[in-house]
């Protein structure tokens, strides 16, 4: 049992950073950022000991972290409605609804980084797998899996997105 | 990647850096929730998992010195002087203690002295090849030994020559603790054999007993007897340096004098000897086994001489014992000599047989003589 426990903080110690940048990134507010990684990390702990180990650790956590999220807009009626930037993608893939959101927020903000102009002209598979891998922290392995392709692929793909946000700058 | 980018990039990844604090207080209150989830790691947890570096240490100590004890008690190279010898004692005077029986303590101090024994050959070997002692004009001195009789001065014995003595000496003095133990050890004995029965076993001991006295006795007569030469140190700074031989007595009373230090200055080893304060004194011996020893007045030393054997009791047959000394007041240096007992018991043996032949031959005469005067008067009264 207490093995259990070991296993679980070290998982969120590993994890947490991860976490708690990519719900950052999506909503850009301190303190609603801590609830909802707090929300997270209590699910995930819920479910600990019934996780499958022959998934990725990291796709689950991601999966659990963006239904959070979707949940949490869809509950508390989100100030920037998801409907109107995501036209485009009226079946509810959580994958990219949190990135646009997340953009639009990032669009608002007076002090704006430079780095979100130019995600907001990259397609939304590029702006994704800089933001996984440069901005969140994750490694190729894990973008990979996030996105189902390999790892070959990803660090191809970012490359090539980096040489285009030179361009961009 | 290009830097401005880069900078971009991390500056972007910075922005999105948790709260101080907030990673720690989430931790604690996840691990409550832990617990109140899955319920709190049981007793047999706390004592078999969570102090489990505790008991490994504390075996791995208890271990170690249970090792270290019996690798002290056990090994005869653990020896006076060693860090685990206190250890060693220890653990014998607690093992004395549990001996009840005469019979078992007398074995108890047999094993005892085996061991002290043990320990002693140990430090004599170590000792014993730290020593070594030749000379060059054994032949020379001996011949000149020979014509001694009772006491004269050097030069009337010996013309001038120099010997070459090598002594390297680094030993400090735990045989004769050892010895003394062994000696307390036999002292004990001697007591417990008037405590035991009348049993076999109790018989039998008591032989072993009387054995071991009598040869440490035999051994004792060995080596109080054969001191063969000897020499001041005076007397090896002016003349001759030493009389002869492989047997020599140091007297270092005089260890800081210039004429000591002329002696001693071609000879880096014998330098280092000397430099040793605890040693005020060694005797060089050998005993019927042709054994030859170093005695100090602290340790004993074995030796091993560049002269053979049939050489050594070649030298020994011709010698008995000299002493040089000088005369403090016209600094004469006299040599004076004494035997052994033997050899003086044997004298004394010769004299008395030739003061009883004289006897009986005067007795003889007086009695032929009381015969001539009876007949020449025997004849005038005719």
């Amino acid at each position: 049992m207490s093995s259990l426990k070991q296993e679980f903080e070290k998982f969120y110690q590993t994890h947490f950073d991860k976490v708690y940048r990519f719900v950052f990134f999506r909503c850009h507010d301190r303190e609603l950022s801590e609830d909802l990684v707090s929300e997270i990390f209590m699910k995930v702990l819920q479910h600990f000991s019934d996780y499958d180990e022959t998934r990725s650790k990291t796709a689950w956590l991601m999966t659990i972290t963006k239904n959070h999220l979707a949940n949490y807009w869809r509950d508390r009626k989100l100030t920037v409605p998801i409907d109107n930037i995501n036209e485009d993608d009226e079946e509810g893939n959580n994958d990219s609804k949190w990135l646009k959101s997340a953009l639009k927020v990032a669009e608002k903000q007076a002090n704006k980084n430079l780095v979100y102009e130019i995600l907001a002209k990259l397609s939304k598979e590029e702006a994704e797998i800089v933001t996984l891998h440069y901005i969140i922290g994750y490694n190729y392995a894990e973008v990979a899996t996030m996105i189902n392709t390999t790892e070959g692929a990803v660090k191809v793909a970012s490359h090539r997105i980096i040489k285009k946000m030179k361009e961009y700058l | 990647m290009n830097l401005k980018l880069w900078y971009n990039l991390k500056k972007a990844q910075k922005d999105l850096e948790p709260r101080p604090g907030f990673k720690r207080e989430l931790n604690a209150l996840l691990s409550r929730q832990f617990d109140m989830v899955y319920g709190k790691p049981g007793i047999w947890y706390r004592y078999v998992w969570v102090k489990t570096t505790r008991i490994i240490i504390a075996s791995t100590l208890g271990v170690s010195m249970v090792g270290t004890s019996a690798y002290a008690y056990n090994s005869p190279q653990v020896t006076e002087g060693s860090v685990l010898y206190p250890i060693k004692i220890s653990l014998e005077k607690i093992e004395e203690q549990t001996k009840v029986s005469p019979e078992a303590k007398v074995k108890f101090l047999f094993k005892k002295a085996g061991r002290r024994e043990a320990e002693r050959d140990v430090i004599v070997d170590k000792v014993g090849s730290e020593i070594k002692l030749t000379f060059s004009s054994v032949e020379q001195n001996s011949l000149a030994t020979s014509t001694l009789t009772t006491s004269g001065t050097v030069s009337e014995a010996f013309s001038p020559t120099s010997s070459n003595l090598i002594v390297i000496t680094t030993q400090p003095r735990e045989v004769e603790l050892i010895d003394r133990d062994i000696e307390n050890v036999d002292h004990n004995l001697e007591d417990m054999e008037a405590k035991l029965g009348d049993s076999e076993e109790a018989n039998n001991l008591k032989v072993k007993i009387q054995e071991r006295i009598n040869r440490h006795k035999i051994k004792d007569a060995e080596l109080q007897e054969p001191i063969v030469f000897t020499s001041s140190t005076s007397v090896a700074s002016t003349t001759l340096s030493f009389p002869t031989s492989t047997l020599v007595e140091f007297d270092r009373e005089d260890r800081n004098t210039n004429a000591k230090n002329s002696f001693f200055k071609n000879n880096n080893i014998l330098k280092k000897f000397t430099k040793s304060k605890t040693k005020e004194k060694i005797k060089i011996i050998q005993n019927e086994k042709g054994e030859i020893r170093v005695i100090d007045n602290e340790n004993e030393y074995k030796i091993y001489s560049s002269s053979t054997p049939a050489r050594i009791e070649q030298v020994i047959a011709s010698s008995t014992q000299i002493r040089l000394e000088v005369n403090e007041r016209d600094q004469e240096t006299r040599w004076y000599r004494s035997e052994s007992k033997a050899v003086i018991q044997e004298r004394e043996r010769q004299s008395e047989s030739e003061k009883k032949l004289e006897e009986e031959k005067k007795h003889e005469e007086e009695k032929r003589a009381e015969l001539l005067k009876e007949s020449s008067a025997n004849e005038s009264d005719n």
